[in-house]
């Protein structure tokens, strides 16, 4: 089961709406003259409030901060759909899941002219009443009266509703346990979560907190933060406090029936995948079979199929290293070099449209940046080289090919948010406008981030189209945000995740890159380590590639930075990491399930089967049935995979080429549909290769017999011998054609149709 | 699922969700989406929305046609404005529009105008966008289009794909973040062309019905070993239903004959013109009543920055003519248009003045739409612009409005959110409301 996007299930809260409209305040007439600011209201009515409280249950001294905006996220009144929405609801705004806390007291005390607080009669506070549903309200009861939220905000009230500039700001919000280990089914964990504020007080807020679980099947948490393991598996629960997110990570072991089998030792991958799989009573597959192997790793390497010879060869081959070996040839081929560069060319999103139009000379910037990536791939550049290189890239887009990059994204911010994501494994666009909800990004983080790509001049060449790529020390860049409190202001270039700016440089953006690529900074190895490991496993140890938070479940802890400190000391080599992870036993597990892992899907205790890429695929087929294709503009004889650019074809398209249009575009969508299954079976397109392939007519030029045929095809599609069972079925069916060059051409349809054809498994 | 640390809202909002059998949850593969919508269509027919309408036709007009040429003329204004045509009256009573649009001019009766459509997207992407999903362009961040929607939240009705676009859509047109999956079937081809066969839809010359069980036969034997695989892979499991599903619709007479023009008489198929537009036109009542819940048919040519008049008078606008006056009274003679929407627009309309080229230039700032049948009152006229054809002089409708009178006449709450799988979430409609005006 996938998981269910955690945002999603946050933000569907609170729909409940009924339909009485909200009535005039005409009752309320007895309000309150707002006077500003706060403070003033809270020092005239300090004494009123010792008088007055005499409530036990709430603190003695009640603060907008930390007693109060607590309230309003967990009774789900700040949610997207009620008062969290841009706008506001019923002329009420409050901060989206009140992540920006300070700024809800001017709204909910000043806003609609002081009406929604009424200091002569707290009860009859607007606020109060709505919440409580003791008049009309969309949102309807959010609590009841004599509560504890009730009277924490009664109280509130009575005090003066103080909110004083040296309240106790939230530091530090840690969930604890940290780490839990369940044991079975059922199991329950009382979580805590503690908050540390600048005064140095501590508080235990495990009631003020909103918890979620990142897979509700496997972890279930109670508003009070009482933790119920549902299923076998590994996530987080996260809570949620003034604005704030922690986790706490949780595993929960299978049952194991009989004893836990010895695995073999291998290299960090398998001690570390091993490790979890044993500690979650998880038995992995069996190891793969030579063919499957050889299949697996030629696909993910050259993003073809092997060869008739290169099956026949690694078969013969009787040396114990074989595998070892096979991965180093595959990895010093230029077919690997043309395979890696696809990929990094949908990550940097080479697309003449994006470079000036294609059909004029937007072509031209691709072929270059194509170029100079391939070039890249081919020398094994230092991946920290290869990065620094993009962002210091100056001159001409018709000459220098990472120029371009600057022009896939025209705007500092878009620009910015590319970088996160191509290259740091963050995504900002939600703190675009307000603070990240799941994440640490402020809209500061954002906008004094974008200050750095603020300073990338673009000016006109002599030649069409042409751009020159320049550095703009001069041009700033003010924050946009929808109501962050720096809002209109100049942005100081700050590195992502510092408090303070920058050092002043006499070049902004080699500043950048210098830091981006140091060797201390983790976001950019393990981005770059994590988004190696999806190509070759499917999906990466923390997901999504491109959106690593703190706060996400990582599927085999401590791996991942392990392997970025592996990363770091072979300076960046993205071969030597390749090569690690395919001579992993992990790596070349069977992708059969056992009865103990069929349902992991997170562990990586087997080989998922998934799609390959739509130029592979058409690669395979073609490769299959014997067809030269021309593709797009690219020379004869020249591969799908090897294009520099998006290719105008139903195929591709269908099968998920990615048209480098927009940032969610750095990935190809390898998700299967209707559409490509109808082209697959049933298309002119397919049809013509199965029968004008020249593979099928060579063959049976050196055979007629019907088992041979079957043999045969088997290895051109699946690179590996039918069982006798599979022979004689396919010759039985075969026989009813009119002659066997027909049956061929059937078995062929039938192979090049099947999921043991279309997936790398 | 258990959702324990829901609140009663969240139950509410998917109770909502399942009831109108959607895969909302991105986490929903096809296959079980199929599975469940299966469930949910035993338990009641979802061919019939709770709306006004069960199917929506978009003809979009790619380019921008100007509205002081064709649904909103000014007599009154100064020569370099109201150019050379003259307005006449229609069956609707103080309706005006273009002389060159008399068969539609009888057909008005039928259909709602709107005249103060108003946008401030001046370049064709971002207009197109706007008017065919609801929103400006979002940076990095794909919208789906209102067919795309339709096809997530109601699904299909039939055999048949429920989302067809008869023209190859642009991305606009497509289903942004929902994924390629809700992308609109395009059948390829032209419908005018004497050999017109769907792509992928048609058996291909030479294949009997032995051949074809010979083939499955042989996948069937082939695939088998691979279901040691598929126990452990929700994709290997859903590549599987998409093939028994290909193969329902590839066997429904039913879905291959809504393709089928031959079946329609010659002289229906001459009065929708014999052209690409008018046979698209025909297609798409086709499809409409053989189940797809929203297609859409485009004809382009009205981008005209010079030599307007001429290329209205003498080609697209007695092409339209003739063709969207017949597609309106076959529909209505046909009992469907009752229940489907259409809507017909461009992305912005032409500037009022004529430049030194004789034509006019983009101008969103107003323009005007058409719609008909499901729960569109025929007859009606919504806005006006100003004297000059400027601005808006009444009830602006914003294409947010737009996006929420599609949506709720196809029974769909207008604000409920849906989520992209970066878990962003937006709303059907951002901040419109239905053109109220329009509505029966």
């Amino acid at each position: 089961m996938k998981q269910i996007s955690l945002a999603l299930l946050l933000l569907f809260s609170h729909a409940e709406m009924t339909s009485a409209a909200v009535p005039p305040l005409s009752k309320n007439k007895l309000v309150h003259t707002p006077i500003h600011p706060a403070k003033s209201i809270a020092s005239r009515t300090t004494t009123k409030l010792l008088a007055v409280n005499t409530d036990k249950t709430t603190p003695a001294k009640i603060e907008f901060l930390r007693d109060v905006a607590p309230i309003l996220d967990r009774s789900g009144c700040s949610v997207a759909e009620c008062h969290g929405k841009f706008g506001g609801r019923g002329g009420l705004q409050l901060s989206l899941l009140t992540l920006s806390p300070e700024d809800d007291y001017d709204p909910l005390i000043h806003g609609d002219r002081g009406r929604r607080v009424n200091f002569a009669a707290p009860e009859k506070s607007l606020f109060l009443l709505k919440s409580t549903a003791q008049i009309a309200h969309k949102g309807g009861r959010r609590f009841i009266v004599g509560s504890l939220a009730y009277n924490t905000l009664l109280n509130w009230v009575k005090s003066g509703a103080p909110f004083e500039p040296n309240d106790p700001r939230l530091v530090t919000l840690t969930l604890q346990p940290p780490l839990v280990a369940l044991k079975k089914i059922g199991q329950k964990q009382q979580l805590h979560t503690l908050a540390v504020y600048t005064d140095g007080s501590k508080r235990d807020v495990t009631a003020q907190t909103v918890f979620m679980s990142t897979n509700g099947s496997i972890l279930q948490v109670s508003p009070a933060g009482m933790v119920t393991g549902g299923r076998w598996g590994g996530g987080a629960i996260l809570g949620r406090y003034l604005g704030t997110i922690a986790a706490s990570f949780f595993t929960l072991p299978q049952t194991l029936k009989g004893a836990y089998p010895p695995l073999p030792s291998g290299n960090l991958i398998d001690k570390m995948v091993f490790d979890n799989l044993k500690k979650l009573n998880v038995i992995p597959s069996a190891p793969s079979s030579d063919t499957e192997f050889l299949r697996r790793v030629t696909l993910d390497t050259l993003g073809r199929l092997p060869t008739l010879e290169e099956i026949a060869a690694y078969s013969k081959n009787t040396d114990p290293n074989k595998r070892a070996k096979k991965i180093d040839s595959l990895l010093d081929t230029s077919e690997f070099t043309d395979f890696r560069a696809l990929h990094l060319a949908d990550l940097l999103r080479v697309n003449p449209q994006k470079l000036g139009n294609a059909g004029t000379l937007g072509e031209r910037g691709a072929e270059l940046f194509y170029e100079w990536i391939w070039k890249g791939v081919a020398s094994n550049k230092p991946w920290d080289q290869f990065v620094r290189e993009i962002i210091s890239a100056r001159g001409s887009t018709y000459h220098n090919g990472p120029a371009n990059f600057y022009r896939i994204e025209n705007g500092a911010n878009d620009r910015m948010e590319n970088i996160g994501q191509a290259f740091l494994g963050v995504r900002m666009s939600c703190a675009r406008c307000h603070k990240h909800p799941f994440d640490r990004w402020t809209t500061d983080d954002y906008w004094n981030f974008s200050a750095f790509t603020a300073k990338v001049g673009i000016m006109g060449g002599r030649i069409y189209n042409e751009n020159v790529v320049t550095y703009s020390p001069q041009t700033g860049l003010a924050n946009q945000s929808v109501n962050g409190r720096n809002k209109g202001k100049l942005a100081p270039a700050t590195f992502l995740g510092e408090k303070s700016p920058a050092p002043d440089s006499p070049d902004q953006l080699n500043a950048l890159a210098a830091w981006m690529t140091d060797s201390k900074n983790t976001f950019f190895s393990r981005a770059a380590v994590n988004r190696i490991w999806s190509y070759y496993f499917g999906k990466g140890i923390i997901n999504p590639v491109d959106d690593m938070r703190a706060t996400s479940p990582e599927s085999v802890p401590g791996l991942l930075d392990a392997l970025a400190q592996e990363f770091v000391k072979s300076k960046y080599d993205v071969k030597s990491l390749i090569r690690e992870i395919m001579n992993s036993r992990i790596y070349q597990l069977s992708s059969i399930p056992n009865d103990s892992n069929v349902k992991d899907d997170q562990f990586f205790s087997r080989f998922t089967p998934r799609p390959m890429p739509a130029q592979a695929l058409l690669d395979m087929l073609n490769q299959a049935t014997g067809i030269e294709e021309r593709i797009g503009y690219y020379p004869e004889r020249s591969r799908a995979v090897q294009a520099a650019s998006p290719v105008s074809s139903y195929f591709l398209d269908s099968f998920g080429q990615s048209h480098r249009e927009f940032l969610a575009d750095i990935d190809p969508k390898l998700e299967p549909n209707l559409v490509q299954t109808l082209h697959m079976i049933n298309s002119p397109y397919i049809e013509s290769k199965v029968r004008d392939g020249h593979n099928t007519t060579e063959l049976l030029k050196h055979t007629k017999s019907p088992e041979d045929v079957v043999r045969n095809l088997y290895l051109r599609t699946f690179s590996r011998e039918p069982s006798t069972a599979e022979v004689s079925k396919s010759a039985a069916v075969m026989a009813g054609a009119k002659d066997l060059n027909e049956g061929a051409q059937d078995l062929l349809w039938a192979l090049v149709t099947s999921r043991e054809f279309y997936f790398n498994h | 699922m258990a959702h324990e640390w829901l609140s009663d809202c969240e139950k509410f909002h998917r109770r909502d969700v399942l009831r109108v059998g959607a895969l909302s949850f991105m986490g929903l593969t096809l296959s079980k989406y199929f599975a469940l919508a299966g469930e949910a269509k035993k338990a009641s027919p979802l061919t019939q929305t709770t709306g006004t309408a069960d199917s929506v036709i978009l003809i979009w007009l790619a380019g921008g046609p100007s509205h002081l040429d064709t649904w909103d003329l000014k007599p009154d204004a100064p020569l370099e404005i109201r150019g050379t045509f003259k307005p006449i009256e229609t069956s609707a009573k103080g309706i005006q529009i273009s002389e060159h649009l008399p068969k539609v001019a009888k057909q008005m009766d039928k259909i709602c105008l709107v005249r103060s459509m108003t946008s401030p997207a001046a370049a064709h992407e971002i207009g197109t966008h706007y008017m065919l999903t609801g929103f400006l362009p979002l940076p990095g961040f794909a919208v789906p289009s209102y067919g795309a929607v339709a096809a997530k939240l109601l699904g299909p009705r039939s055999a048949l794909p429920p989302y067809i676009a008869i023209q190859q859509p642009g991305s606009e047109m497509g289903a942004g973040f929902l994924g390629a999956a809700l992308n609109p079937f395009c059948p390829g081809g032209d419908p005018n062309s004497g050999n017109f066969q769907v792509r992928d839809l048609e058996m291909s010359g030479g294949m009997t019905t032995q051949k074809l069980d010979r083939r499955k036969a042989l996948r069937e034997t082939v695939d088998n070993a691979f279901r040691l695989q598929e126990r452990g892979s929700d994709t290997a499991r859903a590549v599987d239903s998409f093939y028994n599903r290909a193969y329902t619709l590839l066997s429904s007479t039913e879905a291959r004959a809504a393709f089928d023009l031959s079946k329609e008489k010659g002289e229906l198929r001459d009065a929708y013109g014999r052209n690409t537009f008018g046979q698209s036109l025909l297609l798409s009542r086709r499809l409409v009543e053989a189940g797809v819940r929203f297609t859409t048919v485009t004809l382009g040519g009205w981008d005209n920055h010079s030599n307007i008049f001429n290329a209205l008078a003498g080609g697209s606008l007695p092409q339209f003519d003739q063709s969207f006056s017949t597609f309106i009274a076959d529909m209505a003679q046909h009992g469907l248009l009752q229940r489907t929407m259409i809507v017909v627009m461009g992305e912005f309309g032409r500037s009022p003045l004529i430049n030194k080229d004789g034509g006019r230039d983009h101008h969103p700032r107003v323009f005007s739409t058409l719609l008909a049948g499901g729960g569109i009152k025929g007859g009606t006229l919504v806005g006006s612009s100003d004297a000059r054809g400027m601005e808006p002089a009444s009830d602006p409708v914003r294409p947010e409005d737009l996006s929420a009178t599609i949506y709720q006449a196809l029974g769909l709450d207008y604000t409920q959110s849906i989520s992209s799988p970066e878990g962003v979430r937006i709303a059907l409609s951002r901040g419109g409301s239905p053109i109220r005006k329009a509505l029966v």
